[in-house]
């Protein structure tokens, strides 16, 4: 299993007398390789779920297990490992490092996981390529699109190759053609990378490439009964997708015999992927 | 540590020309500092090299009274380490209202004063006299030499001739420091003054620095009323009144130095607080809290590298023209302008202390960020 909430609830103070309750006792299983969508209407504790399971933040109450590990009181620097190469981050509105071009801001995980530098620039450009942006790689954020920003911010996300991937209403901000090639691109990592995905949004299409789908209404999390309905129509070429994504997961696995030699993390993780 | 560096250096592109203000605040800061440090510094090496040309003794014993007996000269010459020694009187006079310093010296041994004559010649009989430049004006002519009552005797005047013009020494640098010398014949002197076989002071130089300071002792207990002074000790003397000037100089680079420490906090405190999605971003990716505080760091050390360097060949050439300034101004002395090493390292130095302590709030509140706060708050 890949994330695993036990019971959680999460209670935030804003200021003295003030308790919000955004998550009561939840309980959710995620399995490796899984696509699961956390539906539910705004405010209703979506993206505290996800940064929880991201380590992002502690539960008040309950366990957190992430890839096999007890995240509930580890510490800071496990968890910014754990992040480096295990999850992959999409956030709802800040994603990219303003200052950076979009081929730095996609390495730039890399190099700080220690990649080497060409290295790490030939698989930003393959991730770049898989998320159809190549001809963009030198423009910085500020030269691109709401949803051209997201992309990156996909390709960024899956530097590392992570074995979770966490996207926090990932079409939110772009139009629907743009959505549905993101749903395609989100459908082909799983399928080639083995990539566990956890999504949260309030869009049945979007939930509808889920494996499972999983309500949450007043922090309280229930199991969904109804498999939604499959996309419609595939506004991108999947082949063309699916051949870049190949080309990633080859190169990734030649450099991580290399960095599997210097960090635990990143060995354990070799031997999940598939 | 290569995206430590990426980021730190794509920062310093887009804010540029607000982190080219820092280094300017820097670099002013270090001028002023190496500015002045050079001219003090310059100012030591002009008052050591002046003293050292007015006391060219390694030792001198000075009384007020003329009780010291020639005779010594004879002891102390045969004594261990010694070079030369020298019996001279030296009286404050005045000279048609100036002051004056009356001086007899052997004139058989003025060699070792290393006198050197503008005009005229050395005096060769009693009442013969050279005068110092600044007395100038009375060559050729007859002087009087005024004495007031004092414990070397009562009040009198001595008419001289004046046959030579010495050179000024420290050229007319401080005031205080203008002796207008009247160098006579000291044996005339003595019995002009009705003291012959004594003297009131004492030339000593020996043949290694290592003797000073026990022959200095050997002397003090020898004669308890007169003083004995090294040259080390005037020279030591001199500067710490090139030191008080120093104090002064250094109130203003603290002042300079707190106001660029200021503006470097204002601008970093300003880039953190637009940077904080950023390093919230870097942050909740798995970037560390130390990386991020070792790239601003970088940040700052190559600002003020920048500014400091800048600084230091300004504040280099700044003294330079400080010094032609105090020409205009009418001091005309040759101050040596020096290029130090300690004094550009230090510069650098306090360049770099200066800009990291400015910066360590706003780069430890970057590096302690926590990233939720900052996401939680941009969604
Ligand atoms: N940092 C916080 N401080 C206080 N309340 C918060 C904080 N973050 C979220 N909440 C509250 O918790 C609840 C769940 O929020 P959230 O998880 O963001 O919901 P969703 O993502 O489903 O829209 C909301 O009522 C929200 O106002
Ligand atoms: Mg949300």
């Amino acid at each position: 299993m890949a994330i695993s909430l036990v019971d959680v609830d999460k209670v935030y103070r804003p200021s003295r007398d003030v308790e919000v309750v955004a998550l009561r006792g939840a309980t959710l299983t995620v399995e490796r390789g899984e696509i699961v969508a956390l539906m539910g209407p705004s405010g209703s504790g979506k993206t505290t779920a996800l940064n929880i399971m991201g380590t992002l933040d502690r539960p008040t109450r309950g366990r957190v297990y992430v890839a096999g590990f007890d995240v509930t009181e580890a510490d800071e620097g496990f968890l910014e490992a754990l992040r480096l190469h295990y999850i992959g981050f999409v956030f709802q509105s800040i994603n990219l490092v303003p200052s950076l071009t979009a081929l730095e801001n996609v390495a730039l995980p890399m190099l700080a996981a220690g990649y080497p530098r060409h290295e790490a620039y030939r698989k930003a450009r393959l991730l770049l390529d898989a998320v159809g942006l190549l001809d963009r790689a030198g423009h910085y954020p500020h030269q691109l699109s709401g949803g051209q920003q997201q992309r990156v911010a996909i390709a960024r996300a899956l530097a590392n190759m992570p074995l979770i991937l966490i996207l926090d209403e990932p079409t939110s901000n772009v139009d629907v053609a743009t959505a549905r090639a993101l749903l395609t691109l989100f459908r082909e990592i799983n399928s080639v990378l083995g990539t566990t995905i956890v999504m949260a949004t309030h869009d049945p299409e979007v939930a509808s490439i889920a494996g499972k789908v999983v309500y949450v209404r007043g922090g309280v999390v229930s199991r969904s009964a109804v498999k939604l309905a499959e996309v419609a129509g595939e506004p991108v070429d999947v082949e063309r997708v699916r051949e870049s994504m190949r080309r990633v997961f080859e190169l990734e696995k030649e450099l991580m015999s290399d960095m599997a030699g210097r960090n635990e993390l990143v060995r354990r993780k070799a031997q999940l992927l598939p | 540590m290569r995206h430590v560096v990426l980021v730190a250096g794509r920062d310093l592109r887009a804010r540029r020309g607000r982190y080219a203000l820092a280094a300017l605040a820097i670099a002013a800061g270090t001028a002023l500092l190496v500015a002045l440090s050079t001219v003090t510094f310059g100012l030591k090496v002009y008052v050591e090299g002046q003293i050292r040309e007015l006391y060219p003794a390694d030792i001198m014993l000075y009384s007020d009274r003329i009780e010291i007996p020639v005779d010594i000269v004879e002891v102390i010459g045969s004594m261990e380490g010694v070079d030369a020694v020298e019996p001279l009187i030296l009286v404050g006079a005045s000279l048609g209202g100036r002051g004056a310093t009356l001086v007899g010296i052997p004139i058989d041994d003025v060699d070792y004063f290393a006198i050197s004559l503008v005009e005229g010649r050395l005096p060769r009989s009693g009442g013969e006299a050279i005068v110092e430049e600044t007395l100038g004006d009375l060559y050729g002519g007859r002087a009087t030499v005024e004495l007031t009552e004092s414990l070397l005797g009562p009040a009198r005047r001595i008419e001289v001739e004046v046959v030579g013009v010495l050179e000024s020494l420290l050229k007319g640098f401080v005031q205080t420091f203008q002796v207008n010398l009247v160098v006579v014949p000291l044996g005339w002197l003595q019995e002009v003054l009705g003291a012959e076989g004594f003297v009131n002071a004492v030339l000593i130089t020996v043949r290694d620095k290592a003797y000073v300071e026990p022959l200095a002792d050997a002397l003090k207990e020898a004669f308890p009323s007169a003083q004995v002074y090294t040259q080390r000790s005037l020279i030591r003397a001199a500067i710490r009144i090139v030191d008080l000037l120093g104090v002064f100089f250094n109130v203003i680079i603290a002042v300079t130095l707190a106001i660029s420490g200021i503006v470097v906090f204002a601008v970093m405190a300003i880039t953190a607080r637009e940077r904080m999605r950023e390093v919230a971003l870097l942050k909740a990716i798995g970037v560390s809290g130390r990386a991020v505080a070792l790239s601003v760091l970088l940040e700052v050390l190559a600002i003020s590298v920048v500014g400091g360097v800048t600084g230091m060949a300004a504040g280099y050439y700044g003294a330079h023209v400080l010094k032609a300034l105090l020409g205009y101004m009418g001091v005309s002395f040759d101050l040596p302008i020096l290029a130090v090493p300690e004094v550009f390292v230090g510069g650098v130095a306090t360049a770099l202390a200066v800009a990291v302590a400015s910066s360590t709030l706003p780069i430890v509140r970057l590096s302690r960020l926590r990233p939720l706060e900052i996401l939680a708050r941009g969604q």
